[in-house]
């Protein structure tokens, strides 16, 4: 039954992949393409619309997927599959939380995975920054600088920074993503 | 303390699915905003410990950040309620999306508006860094591994050979659990002689 393979596949993706929705794009297409479920070309196309909506990356992969396949019921079976494990998994730690931050060991992995958690959202920086700024050619060359999205991080910051400057208060984060879509209406769109 | 409402749980973790794209950092900025300035329902310290442990449990980031705070609000229920806030945007959007058989991309102005705001998160998710970074002990040499590692990190994967992040992670814990070792083993040998 379609529905039990959905939320089979989905469970085990909630459950074994780490650190992020990026990590489960690779396993996500193995299972899909073995089992005949859709063309990686769909596929592809997939995850650049679940990348360019709002929210995270794997339960929209895993309405999508299941949309796809069992239409309103199978997204539904599919997201609740991604989603139980980490229901399951962090309820357990919430409940744990002030003892578990009691202990030594615990509290040693975590001073050890704060800095590298930092590290990797500087990455994110780094890596989001260099695609939205240099234009990259055909074989990978950089191959000049986006002037639109360059002018267009300037104004952002500038907005943002200046009024945490200014109003000793940072924006909502609500009110600057607003402020980007119609500022991306006006630069991008005509 | 005034106990906190499922529904509002369910809204403010809408709000957050609502504004969050791609990959999971994304929502560090607005769960900041939302959670610990507005609603104080974690300090920016719990935060980091949260954004730590989602790291290195299996899940998407926000799912596990969303489940841990309605956990503490209101139990299991307000785990599920926050959860689900967070879901809904999703559902809502793909379902249309796979609906009409059509991405909504190909409309100029929706993927106009779109690309201004990814310009918006990163801005945000700087922002969001630099909050985070003032947690970390202040030491010279916690803060040059970082730059050296998201360096290293950041040009293996213009090399496109990118390393997952989770090894990076259990190496962090790791390392972290060997200096305590280390830290333990010195002092008992001191306070021995």
């Amino acid at each position: 039954m379609i529905y039990l393979e959905l939320f089979y596949v989905f469970l085990s993706i909630g459950l074994f992949t780490f650190g992020g929705g990026y990590a489960m794009v690779p396993i996500l297409k193995t299972e899909v393409i073995s089992r005949g479920w859709m063309s990686e070309a769909l596929f592809i196309d997939f995850i650049s619309i679940s990348e360019a909506t709002p929210g995270p990356l794997a339960l929209n992969m895993a309405t999508f997927v299941g949309m796809e396949l069992g239409g309103v019921p199978g997204a539904l079976v599919a997201s609740l599959g991604m989603m139980l494990p980490s229901l399951v998994i962090i309820t357990l730690i919430a409940a744990l939380f002030t003892k578990m931050m009691e202990q030594p060991l615990v509290k040693a992995a975590l001073s050890g995975i704060k800095p590298v958690v930092i590290a990797l959202i500087a990455t994110t920086v780094l890596f989001l920054l260099w695609n939205m700024v240099i234009i990259r050619g055909e074989t990978d060359a950089v191959n000049g600088l986006d002037i639109r999205h360059l002018v267009l991080l300037a104004d952002l910051g500038a907005i943002y920074f200046g009024y945490k400057y200014l109003k000793k208060k940072p924006l909502h984060p609500m009110v600057l993503i607003i402020i980007a879509a119609l500022s991306g209406i006006l630069v991008f769109g005509f | 303390m005034k106990r906190t409402s499922l529904f509002r749980l369910f809204i403010d973790f809408l709000k957050i699915g609502l504004f969050t794209f791609g990959g999971g950092y994304a929502m560090i900025p607005l769960m900041q905003r939302i959670v610990v300035e507005d609603e104080k329902w974690l300090t920016y310290g719990d935060m980091l410990d949260i954004i730590a442990i989602a790291e290195a449990t299996p899940g998407p980031i926000a799912l596990n950040v969303a489940t841990f705070v309605g956990y503490r609000q209101r139990g299991i229920l307000g785990a599920i309620f926050a959860s689900f806030g967070l879901a809904v945007p999703s559902l809502a959007i793909i379902m249309t999306i796979a609906y009409f058989k059509d991405s909504f991309l190909n409309n100029r102005l929706i993927a106009a508006a779109l690309s201004g705001m990814k310009v918006a998160i990163v801005v945000l998710i700087a922002n969001a860094l630099f909050k985070l970074a003032k947690l970390l002990p202040k030491n010279r040499l916690v803060y040059g591994l970082i730059g050296v590692i998201a360096l290293a990190l950041f040009l293996l994967d213009l090399n496109r050979t990118p390393i997952s992040g989770i090894y990076v992670i259990v190496a962090g814990g790791l390392l972290g659990m060997l200096l305590y070792a280390i830290g333990h083993y010195v002092a008992k040998r001191g306070s021995r002689s």
